[in-house]
């Protein structure tokens, strides 16, 4: 259905879908795509289902080779076949040269028609690197590596574009276990996006002032705003811990993660406490 | 800062305090006096009681998280006054007994000089211990233990390793714990074992099962250098 050979990947390109649900019991953390809009729109633009695993790069964009006949799509990002800029959908011959861009914003996706052959690992393909689940052997992208994606039922969706930076900056947030050792509301604040931040994690720069306790290990999630001792918040993200010693004031509604997500380092994010 | 929605509730003899960890995660948490035992006898209810509608169960020291999409209001309901005999469903699970060679440990000999220990003195102390998984965190498959004898004790490295090998038995503190795959890490390295404690091919990727107890018999090195070929 579709053969792709990588000719130069990006630093963070892996293998994600939706990810693992279930086994955090195990300590196993959720992963899957940091943007889920994006990797939704990403498989519709090729007739793919929501939820079939995509390539989900960062910092850098990366070069693919056209092995066999495929179908490409890329979100957050720009195309080039062979040199010239295409749109987001692209149509591939033996021999095609394909360039993805640098993603405008964080993380960009690029859908091949079809179900993409990756390893899988409690129940989903998603790469999480430090175990070595998921994905290609468990790890990031790399040259010389072969996507192959095996028929499927293809169905075109009409869908409005709705990828790249938002302009709003608000998170919602709720309040979360610790909520009560703040002592100011994070709402009247703004906070930076620290270029530290990953798939684990989000560090905010800015100070939230708190009664500041430790406590003893507990569950946490993808979208909890922990705050550590230092006052700067960390929000969790698809590769974090499954439990942790610091308060847990609040959590990022799952429906902005991928929103925030998307947010560059430097640019200022404010919260809205949903109650 | 009040938090309006905070709920209590009472179940097999605990009562905790209920919140939302996220849209779909109710967190439990109790008073630090309750014993973890107690924790993981009402971690099992949960999951009897809650069947398919329970996602996920994060128990930690004194919480636990259920991953579901009831409301607060409806697991409250099911929970409420659920009282379970003190044994009923206690789990009589056997010693899991694993290999250990502490010519690997990293940290031998700064966990003895802290305790003021021979190398032979730590090693025979360490030997005698029966460990008790308390949870699962950190990392897939990684164990908290209670068990420590107090003479071993050992504060954090002050600069984390890059690279923990899997199976490094640790101590942070008066913690203990099993490296359950390569990762980063700060503890002090006592031993290794060979034997995976956490194998993602299995069925039951854990090989030492939550409340389970465990302890360790020595090995050599070359035995640790040519276990599994």
């Amino acid at each position: 259905m579709g053969k792709l050979k990588v000719v130069k990947a990006s630093p963070l390109s892996t293998i994600q879908d939706f990810g693992r649900y279930g086994y955090r019991r195990y300590g196993i953390p959720q992963s899957g795509a940091m943007d889920k809009e994006s990797m939704i729109f990403a498989n519709q633009l090729v007739g793919n289902k929501a939820d079939y695993p995509v390539v989900e790069f960062a910092i850098t964009g990366m070069r693919l080779e056209a092995i066999e006949d495929s179908v490409i799509s890329t979100v957050g990002a720009g195309l080039k076949l062979n040199g010239k800029v295409m749109n987001r959908i692209t149509n591939l011959k033996p021999g095609d040269i394909v360039d993805v861009g640098t993603p405008d914003a964080v993380y960009g996706y690029l859908a091949i028609r079809g179900l993409i052959e990756a390893k899988e690992d409690f129940g989903s393909v998603s790469t999480y690197v430090m175990a070595g689940f998921g994905g290609m052997e468990g790890r990031v992208l790399q040259a010389e590596d072969i996507l192959i994606s095996r028929k499927s039922i293809i169905k075109i969706v009409e869908s409005t574009p709705s990828n790249g930076e938002t302009q709003s900056t608000e998170i919602r947030i709720m309040k979360g276990p610790e909520w009560n050792m703040l002592k100011e509301l994070p709402s009247l604040k703004s906070f930076e996006i620290d270029p530290s931040s990953n798939r684990m994690g989000v560090r905010l720069k800015g100070i939230l002032d708190c009664e500041y306790q430790e406590i003893s290990s507990s569950a946490v999630i993808p979208g909890t705003i922990q705050l550590p001792a230092n006052g700067q918040p960390i929000i969790l993200m698809n590769d974090c811990q499954t439990t942790g010693g610091y308060p847990r004031i609040g959590k990022v509604l799952d429906e902005d993660l991928g929103k925030l997500a998307q947010m560059k380092s430097g640019r200022r994010i404010t919260f809205r406490t949903i109650s | 800062m009040s938090n309006k929605e905070l709920k209590s509730l009472q179940f097999n003899g605990v009562s905790w305090k209920v919140t939302h960890l996220g849209e779909t995660v109710i967190l439990l948490e109790c008073a630090s006096s309750v014993r973890i035992e107690k924790i993981h006898q009402c971690s099992r209810i949960v999951i009897e009681i809650l069947g398919k509608e329970l996602v996920d169960i994060v128990p930690a020291y004194h919480s636990i998280a259920v991953f579901t999409s009831l409301s607060i209001e409806d697991l409250v309901n099911r929970l409420k006054n659920v009282e379970t005999d003190e044994h009923s469903t206690m789990a009589t699970l056997a010693i899991v007994e694993l290999p250990i060679c502490y010519e690997v440990g990293l940290d031998t000999e700064r966990i003895s000089k802290h305790n003021g220990l021979s190398l032979k003195e730590m090693i025979s102390m360490h030997l005698n211990g029966v460990y008790r998984s308390l949870f699962v965190g950190f990392t897939p498959g990684f164990i908290y233990a209670d068990g420590l004898d107090e003479q071993l004790n050992c504060p954090r490295l002050d600069n984390p390793r890059k690279g923990i090998a899997a199976g490094s038995v640790g101590i942070a503190g008066n913690q203990t714990g099993i490296y359950s795959i390569e990762s980063p890490g700060g503890w002090n390295i006592i031993g290794r074992t060979p034997v995976k404690i956490f194998d993602s091919t299995r069925d039951e990727p854990m090989l030492i099962g939550i409340g389970q107890q465990y302890k360790f018999h020595r090995i050599t090195k070359s035995e640790f250098e040519a276990w599994g070929n």
